[in-house]
């Protein structure tokens, strides 16, 4: 009954509060919404019936790919960071009664720099990319450029323009022929195919350019600051070229008390193995499909009769930024841990732990991070979990790659005990803090108290997606200690 | 699978897919030859990896292939299109800070040495047509091609170009020794005379700014025992003769060179290796012991120190093996390598082996001779055992001879195969890849070297009852500071395997055949 009920809902277009729905319910409507959509596929007048059994393909399989990420361990949708979020959100939709009011907002537990649209009414934007903005104007320039495409119809576009080429007969024809002869078929299907890359890429800019300019009358109507807005072509420049902010470890963990580890902390060597290879500057934007930051930037402000020198743009931070931004890092720490990226969680923990020192969760989560480095790196087990250096990765993120493999499991235990003095204080009782006390007992062989605290909050660990770092843990008490609570799928 | 492999199987490094973590190969249905992949070296470090793979056809007798360059952390560095002969193997990739040389094989055109800049535009090439290519070096390659082992044949000569051994067609067999700029082109050559009687092979050791040291080795014919070692000198910028130093006759007693190093501080080159008594065979006797021996740059003798196995060597011995105590079966020791760290101590690091009757490959005999038929396997079999240390100070006194234990392990021989001498059989299992040393990790400049060897032992301490997946043995010498380390190595797939990775690191990879795909990650050998 539950889902005929919420299509009606759909379908009559009745609103109903979002506080009111749980997670569950909320994921069930947007997923309803989108199973109404993909039944509700149109024919195009203009293509032909092979053509447009093509396209009805395509849409189904581009909703069933979007119902797959509707999966609760993967999406926010709740919680005062979302209710943040889509206030803005919401804020575009009512003052733009063109858009339909039934769009919504997806957060992705990602920590990549993303937003995107499916042309389905949903919008989704990884917390990654929240995390790298300043104000609500940014976020709003970034979710209105999302809503425009739908409103431009890009996507349906785009894959209009890829059904009419899958089914040329004329390049099927060309293909076939390239295919029978034996010599020089990359060649020549690259002398066939990179025209029409180039032309799809031109398609795609322009899309591009439109969302941005339509984007921009959005939030103009929703009364954001535009250059405020504008200032969130920074953040991009700052991703696309890798730029990141000083970051000092020895300061933000404390180090001096340590003076073998200053000395693992500042050892870089920002280039790799076989040096630093110049990139040929013509690979960029042959290959890319998105225009140039800055190119996007200058057309808007243009557009706006706005300086058009990006630097004069000073970023400004919300005065309830600093709430919004922990409740952000907050939720990437979460997922860093959850993605099985030890890296990325000790990153995030240090610069929580920076920009806000009175949190205990970076603490939590750095010492839970540590507790298991230590573990995975006595095993050898540990480069399954860590990222390795990379010199086209943002610098700071590359320094703390180099220490964390530089950190021996002693080196880990012994930070994860200093650091665990500012748990004690914590007043949390999270999966994190139970990860922390049961490596303490598995350390102090502790067994009792383990086994106590391992099966009152297994299941809890198991909900928060991270018994992936208990799941060694257990194979390794298994088979060294023979306790019988636990319960190893072993190989 | 549980043998570290010396070569690559990085063949769909590709596709790899852009994981930060452990890097993901998807759609592996199988391997391709190990020759498709390599280590890229520069000065015995290792510093990235290549690929190799067809591209496409071109025509009837060329293909387009793309070469693939990654550094030490698996990342994409460079990739360049190449048109080669169809069927062009890529045998062995050197980089020396400016310039990669690459030796490409086609069994129809022959060799080709191409060099490329940082940016992957070719810079020169050099080819040598097959029936220009001695019958020696073809069959080193096809052995190394059949037992996908690297060639080693390539040294960088400073920043500004390559070295390359190989043999030619001299009266006899002989060596020669070339040196090529980073266009490929020749600078110089040296090698054994063309009238020369003898067979003649070379193997270089060390290339400095100024001096290049090999081994030179020469004997009558294939079949003869009497083989007379030299220390070969030459100017790595001219290619001049400095000097060819006899390492003893049959008549003082041979000595083989197992290493040798120039130091260009100190104006000197240092040669180690094994003695043996007058008459002895070096094929097939035990070594009287090992020597050290400093020469000038010039070539003239500094000092000399001899070491007995007995009465030298043996009072430094941490342990005694109870095989030891058959003093008429004393352990044989295969050197892999020396090191020689900044402090001045010298490691020599080998390997116990034992030629013994084989109560299985007797039995196996029997049975066989009983039902009417035969046994390919032989009534011996080679025990393989501790890896040995013996190090010396900075005044080449003998301080330390170690025995790190491991558990042994039995190689069966094929048949025929236990009438050789022992010595013998010690450079056939190594050509079989039977010993448990795998490979040193080196790097100089922070005088940290990694010795790395399997331990069939794999119980992570002895009143454990834990089994690692593979123990690792890892001797390291840090600052000339000897430690040793099993370290154990987990893994979740059933198919594994080891390889040599950066300094200080191993390369782990698995194999998920569900998934069809391969994990790759590095782990830290030592902390």
């Amino acid at each position: 009954m539950k889902p005929i009920f919420y299509l009606l809902l759909i379908i009559s277009n009745i609103s109903w509060s979002q506080d009111s729905l749980t997670l569950d319910l909320k994921i069930s409507s947007i997923k309803d919404q989108l199973l109404a959509e993909k039944k509700q596929f149109i024919s195009n007048p203009v293509l032909s019936r092979k053509q447009n059994d093509l396209l009805q393909k395509k849409h189904e399989q581009k909703i069933d790919y979007e119902l797959a990420l509707l999966n609760e361990s993967e999406i926010v949708m709740e919680g005062p960071m979302f209710e943040k979020v889509n206030a803005t959100f919401q804020q575009i939709l009512k003052a733009n009664p063109t858009i339909p009011q039934n769009t919504q907002l997806v957060i992705c537990k990602s920590t990549v720099f993303n937003a995107f649209t499916m042309g389905d009414h949903v919008v989704f934007v990884h917390l990654g990319l929240l995390y790298s903005l300043k104000n609500d104007a940014e976020i709003a320039l970034v979710l209105a450029h999302e809503i425009a495409h739908n409103s431009l119809k890009h996507v349906e576009k785009s894959m209009i323009e890829s059904v009419k080429y899958e089914t040329n007969d004329s390049i099927k024809k060309e293909i076939k022929t390239i295919l029978k002869d034996e010599y020089g078929r990359a060649s020549a299907l690259n002398e066939l195919l990179v025209p029409r890359l180039m032309e799809s890429r031109e398609v795609s800019r322009n899309h591009e350019f439109s969302a941005d300019s339509l984007g921009l009358i959005y939030i103009k109507k929703a009364q954001f600051n535009i250059p405020t807005a504008l200032s969130m072509f920074e953040a991009m420049e700052d991703h696309t070229h890798n730029w990141s902010e000083p970051f000092d470890l020895v300061t933000c963990l404390k180090l001096e008390q340590f003076p073998n580890l200053v000395q693992k902390a500042t050892e870089y060597a920002a280039e790799g193995s076989l040096g630093s290879f110049d990139e040929e500057e013509d690979e960029k934007p042959y290959l890319a499909t998105h225009p140039y930051d800055r190119d996007r930037f200058v057309r808007l402000a243009k557009m706006e009769k706005l300086d058009t020198l990006l630097e004069h743009y000073k970023r400004q931070e919300n005065e309830s930024r600093n709430t919004e931004l922990q409740l952000i890092s907050s939720e990437i720490l979460k997922t860093s841990l959850q993605k099985q990226n030890l890296t990325l969680a000790f990153y995030y923990a240090c610069k929580h732990i920076e920009h806000f020192p009175k949190d205990d969760f970076g603490y939590e989560i750095l010492t839970a991070t540590l507790k298991s480095l230590a573990f995975f790196k006595e095993r050898r087990t540990v480069g399954k979990y860590i990222m390795r250096q990379n010199p086209n990765q943002p610098e700071d993120l590359d320094r703390t790659c180099a220490f964390i493999y530089s950190l021996s499991p002693a080196d880990c235990q012994n930070l994860a005990k200093e650091y665990s003095k500012m748990v004690v204080n914590s007043s949390t009782n999270s999966s994190y803090v139970s990860i922390i006390q049961l490596f303490e007992f598995m350390d102090t062989k502790k067994f009792d108290n383990f086994e106590a605290l391992w099966l009152s909050t297994k299941p809890d660990i198991k909900k928060n997606n991270i018994y992936w770092i208990l799941k060694e843990v257990e194979t390794h008490l298994y088979t060294t200690e023979r306790l019988k609570f636990l319960n190893p799928n072993i190989k | 699978m549980n043998k570290i492999k010396l070569t690559s199987l990085l063949v769909l490094m590709s596709v790899f897919s852009v994981f930060a973590q452990k890097k993901s190969v998807p759609n592996v249905l199988n391997f391709k030859s190990a020759k498709d992949a390599g280590e890229i070296i520069e000065n015995n470090k290792l510093v990235g990896y290549y690929i190799f793979y067809l591209k496409e056809k071109v025509d009837k007798k060329t293909s387009a292939y793309e070469v693939e360059i990654y550094d030490d952390n698996y990342n994409v560095t460079k990739s360049f299109e190449i048109i080669r002969p169809k069927n062009t193997l890529l045998l062995e990739m050197v980089y020396n800070g400016n310039a990669f040389m690459i030796h490409f094989y086609d069994s129809k055109t022959g060799y080709e040495f191409a060099t490329f800049d940082r940016s992957g535009k070719a810079t020169g090439s050099k080819k040598i047509a097959t029936d220009d290519i001695s019958k020696w070096d073809l069959a080193r390659v096809q052995q190394n091609i059949a037992s996908a082992t690297e060639n080693l044949n390539i040294f960088p000569n400073g920043k500004d170009g390559f070295i390359r051994s190989t043999f030619t067609k001299n009266k006899k067999t002989g060596y020669e020794v070339v040196a090529y700029d980073n266009n490929a082109k020749e600078l110089w050559k040296y090698g054994s005379k063309e009238t020369s009687d003898v067979l003649e092979f070379v193997e270089i050791n060390d290339v400095s700014a100024n001096v290049l040291s090999a081994t030179v080795s020469k004997k009558k014919n294939l079949m003869t025992r009497d083989v007379t070692m030299f220390c070969l000198l030459l100017d790595s910028k001219t290619g001049k003769l400095i000097k060819e130093m006899p390492l003893g006759n049959e008549a003082t007693g041979l000595r083989s060179l197992l290493k040798s190093f120039v130091n260009e501080e100190t104006g000197s080159i240092f040669l180690v290796g094994e003695y043996y008594k007058p008459k002895d065979d070096i094929l097939k006797d035990k070594s009287q012991g090992l020597y050290l021996q400093e020469f000038s740059l010039a070539g003239k003798e500094l000092n000399k120190k001899e070491y007995k196995w007995k009465g030298d060597i043996d009072k430094f011995k941490n342990e005694i093996d109870p095989e030891d105590k058959k003093g008429d079966r004393p352990f044989y020791v295969f050197f892999h390598d020396v090191v020689i760290a900044k402090n001045g101590h010298i490691f020599m690091i080998g390997e116990q082996f034992l030629k013994q009757v084989s109560a299985g490959g007797v039995a196996v005999k029997v049975l066989a001779a009983a039902a009417g038929g035969s046994s390919d396997n032989s009534a011996f079999e080679i025990k393989v055992a501790n890896m040995v240390v013996i190090e010396f100070d900075e005044n080449k006194s003998l301080v330390d001879f170690k025995l790190v234990k491991k558990k042994s392990k039995s190689v069966i021989l094929p048949a025929g195969m236990g009438y050789y001498g022992t010595t013998t059989l010690g450079y056939y299992i190594k050509s079989q890849g039977d010993f448990d040393y795998s490979f040193t990790s080196n790097d100089k400049a922070k005088d940290n070297y990694e010795i790395v060897y399997i331990d069939a032992d794999r119980k992570t301490e002895k009143t454990s009852t834990t089994k690692a997946d593979v123990m690792v043995g890892v001797i390291s010498i840090k600052g000339g500071i000897l430690t040793q380390n099993r370290v154990p190595i987990n893994c979740t797939s059933k198919y594994w395997w080891l390889q040599p990775a950066k300094p200080g690191y191993i390369s782990v990879s698995e194999y998920f055949r569900k998934e069809k795909k391969i994990d790759m990650r590095l782990e830290q050998l030592t902390y």
